[in-house]
């Protein structure tokens, strides 16, 4: 049995079998295999090797659907489930937005704390308590024990708005108290800063590959 | 050449958002979507006992963390790498418990000549041997791409390795396979 010798097609063949290509590409193909003898020998290889695949036993697929874990629903799927009509933007906004002012009035404390002991540096403890409150639906570390995950990038998005904000000095509104110290007019430009601030995470799911470095094969 | 997206009727993705917003139904499409390639895989790889247990635990870990998944591969090449790394813990495991050695090809082989008198084709039984007899790392990779219909990226992913090098794994496997027939 011979190889084709174009590279191409040969690499398209398994594609073409499990039905992966265009439908362009699918025809282009399938005229240069009836065209081409050690294609032909090559498709029916590739068949036959699907075909010699060992048994596989039927999955209940009840069974495992019990097993599972309870969802954990994030606001961002309960937008994305929700028929396309029931718009959730502004809900969502809301949300960042409520959630960056706890962040920012618990990095004010801390860091007016910190100044007063003039004492400790910045502590790790800080980005910790950013993220809790900016990240609601927080993975579940426990259940990816053996899978390396990449980290979760956060604490520095987190507190990005508070330095500045801290910084603009245009509002003077003091970051030391509580939401209940602020007038609905100092919150309201409190909400039209952080509108300006672009350190805010967006609320798109953000791409995170499950590494593995095994590179040893099974069996 | 382009490879065509796979999915269903609904995307993986928003089937997960279903799921996690309290559809249990989504979990069940998403489960027979994918259970039974993750059977084959597990099979193929050469698990024999509790492959309903490894597809169990695969989507048990999946689900539980679905966080760490953001869509960037396909839900499919993530099932298949979360499998994949069971699969090696158990090996791992087995061997520290037994202090025995690692299934090697030809152990396969061997075990797959017993099975040959029962094969109706007789072509069908050397194709069989053909593949067993390739190296872990070629049989992974043809296995990937033949039987489940992965592209080199799908495959690089779900093995830790390169494009380039799930391709040159896969000619060097079709190439031995040849051989093997040709013999
Ligand atoms: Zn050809």
């Amino acid at each position: 049995m011979n190889d084709c010798i174009d590279a191409e097609v040969r690499d398209a063949l398994p594609d073409l079998i499990h039905g992966r290509l265009s439908d362009l590409d699918t025809a282009t193909l399938t005229a240069h295999v009836e065209s081409c003898a050690d294609c032909r020998a090559e498709m029916e290889l590739l068949r036959q090797v699907r075909a010699a695949a060992p048994f596989a036993p039927r999955i209940d697929v009840g069974r495992i659907v019990s097993a599972l874990p309870a969802p954990m629903p994030s606001p961002a799927d309960v937008a994305l489930s929700a028929p396309p009509r029931a718009t959730s933007r502004p809900n969502r906004s809301f949300i960042w937005r409520t959630s960056a002012i706890a962040t920012l009035l618990v990095a004010g404390s801390l860091t007016f704390a910190n100044a007063r002991r003039q004492a400790l540096p910045v502590s790790a403890a800080k980005p910790t308590a950013t993220v809790s409150s900016v990240a609601p639906a927080a993975p579940t570390p426990s259940a990816v024990a053996s899978l390396p995950s990449a980290p979760l990038a956060t604490s520095e998005v987190a507190t990005a708005p508070a330095k500045t904000v801290g910084n603009s000095g245009s509002t003077g509104l003091s970051l030391t108290g509580g939401v209940q110290d602020l007038t609905d007019d100092q919150l309201q430009t409190l909400l039209k800063d952080l509108d300006g601030v672009k350190g805010l995470p967006s609320a798109e799911p953000e791409a995170i590959s499950v590494g593995v470095d095994d590179t040893e094969g099974l069996q | 050449m382009t490879l065509e997206t796979r999915g269903g009727d609904e995307s993986d993705q928003r089937l997960i958002a279903r799921w996690r917003a309290g559809d249990s139904r989504a979990a069940s499409l998403l489960v027979s979507r994918h259970a039974d390639a993750l059977a084959r895989f597990a099979v193929s790889s050469g698990e024999r006992d509790e492959v309903e247990e490894l597809v169990q635990d695969t989507f048990v870990r999946a689900f539980g963390s679905l966080d760490a998944f953001r869509g960037e591969s396909s839900l499919r090449t993530w099932l298949f790498t979360i499998e994949r790394r069971l699969m090696l813990d158990r090996r791992r495991s087995e061997r520290r418990q037994k202090a025995m050695v690692s299934i090697e090809p030809s152990d396969a082989v061997t075990e797959f000549d017993a099975l040959d008198g029962l094969l109706a084709e007789e072509a069908e039984a050397r194709v069989k041997k053909a593949v067993t007899s390739l190296s872990p790392t070629q049989h992974e990779v043809f296995t990937l791409r033949v039987e489940q219909g992965f592209s080199y990226k799908e495959i690089a992913e779900v093995v830790g390795t390169t494009e380039g090098a799930a391709r040159v794994h896969y000619h060097n496997a079709m190439r031995a396979v040849k051989e093997f027939l040709n013999e």
